[in-house]
């Protein structure tokens, strides 16, 4: 199962890209599927697409949650 | 993780080993029975709805509760237009890359838009106009005809001369799937039908007896695909695709569409039976048939805390190591294209994760 981390967006690029961050790893994204995204927002990402927007107390309390699992099953989402 | 090792031209060996953690009673064991369902709802990146009602359901069932009709129909919405809204990003964005076509995702944007107020369906609402509009867009961008028109194609003459006329962007991938990988991925693996309670009772006994079953589930004793091709292979167009093609790519395409098209009728309809529970002495049991297969919750409820908790995922048994991937990704030539080959049946089979494809060659 995906487990759904919310992914802070660090930056926007040209042809609907950004990067985001998750846990310290950067990675380039596609925001074609979700509207009005900007740095700072959360989004959860499924194979490089950004699939929705987060609140972000809502991401805030998933990733206090996923942080009290261990490191292997965070990295496995 | 997949794993290809080639001997003698041809895939020997193929592997698919589960790196995904069991970590659901780690995530529910102990909380409150009514936080299950949100929970469910925002932990999962995909089939966030599915995973909250098999949620609810299986506490549902473990407290002795059935829920009301109102809810159960708004659940069934639900359900179907997240199912329809995975079919289509597989239909116009994920297939047509891994066929080196254009992918239509402003398209697919669009759908999620006019699908977005019915996997939001409350109960007690109807949502007339948003079934309609997102069923004329399928019309007009999936289809070329209305659903119900594509639902009622019967032989693979008949879906021939759909792919020749539709011109949208679905029928030119299932040209191209036609013309190159028709049988690619086909195996013997036998069908994991519709769930329903009794089917969801005996696979709670195997989660009682093995506490690794969820990573490797069975059915009367074999591993089982799970998904489109096998819910929809009594359907007569889907029945004539396995019989020309065997069981692989243009079979699993071909059932994708019309599940795409059953749920957009269903959601006109306010109809569908894409959920239920079971109970099983003192564990509730909570079922959803999503895009990508069969996903069962399990829980207990002790002192309105739950305990227990397990989530058997679909793409348990299509990557099981004896299952649909690996039995036919099995004897696949070493041609040059086997990396493409391999994330084609990967593709077809749809895992709810990222799946890493690795080649040995002796």
């Amino acid at each position: 199962m995906c487990l759904a981390i919310p992914a802070k967006v660090v930056e926007l690029r040209d042809a609907d890209l950004a990067v985001i961050d998750l846990g310290g790893v950067r990675k380039e994204i596609s925001l074609a599927l979700v509207e009005d995204v900007r740095p700072g927002d959360f989004v959860i990402v499924h194979v490089g697409y950004a699939l929705q927007k987060v609140d972000p107390e809502e991401a805030e309390k998933t990733l206090a949650l996923f942080a009290g699992l261990d490191a292997p099953a965070r990295a496995s989402a | 993780m997949v794993t290809l090792t080639v001997a003698g031209g041809r895939v020997a060996r193929a592997e698919a080993r589960s790196d995904r953690p069991r970590i659901a009673g780690r995530l529910f064991d102990g909380r409150a029975a009514g936080e299950a369902e949100p929970l469910a709802g925002a932990l999962f990146a995909i089939c966030g709805r599915a995973q909250s009602i098999a949620a609810a359901t299986a506490v549902e069932q473990a407290l002795g509760r059935a829920a009301s009709e109102p809810v159960r129909l708004a659940r069934e919405t639900r359900l179907a237009a997240e199912a329809a809204q995975e079919h289509l990003g597989r239909l116009l964005v994920d297939w047509p890359r891994l066929a080196g076509l254009e992918t239509a995702v402003k398209p697919y944007a669009r759908a999620r838009a006019l699908l977005s107020p019915l996997l939001a369906s409350a109960p007690g609402a109807t949502l007339p106009q948003a079934a309609l509009d997102v069923n004329e867009w399928a019309q007009s961008a999936v289809f070329g005809v209305s659903p119900a028109d594509f639902l009622s194609l019967d032989s693979v003459n008949g879906f021939a001369n759909w792919v020749r006329g539709a011109g949208t962007s679905p029928a030119s991938l299932a040209l191209a799937v036609l013309e190159r990988h028709a049988r690619l991925g086909a195996s013997d693996t036998a069908f994991l039908g519709t769930a329903d309670a009794s089917m969801v009772e005996s696979l709670a006994a195997h989660l009682d007896a093995d506490p690794a079953f969820d990573d490797a589930p069975h059915w009367q004793g074999q591993p089982r695909e799970t998904g489109a091709l096998a819910r929809m292979a009594s359907h007569p167009l889907v029945a004539d695709a396995v019989e020309t093609f065997g069981p692989g790519l243009a079979a699993r395409l071909v059932a994708r569409l019309l599940e795409t098209a059953a749920a957009l009728g269903d959601l006109r309809t306010g109809r569908g039976s894409r959920h239920g529970g079971a109970r099983h002495g003192d564990v509730g049991l909570g079922w959803a048939e999503t895009a990508r297969g069969l996903l069962v919750h399990r829980t207990r409820v002790e002192g309105d805390r739950l305990a227990g908790y397990r989530i058997v995922a679909p793409t348990e048994w299509n990557f099981h190591p004896e299952g649909a991937f690996v039995r036919g990704a099995a004897g696949l030539a070493d041609d040059g294209a086997l990396e493409a080959a391999a994330h084609w049946i990967v593709g077809s089979l749809d895992p709810c994760v990222g799946v890493r494809c690795e080649v040995i060659r002796a």
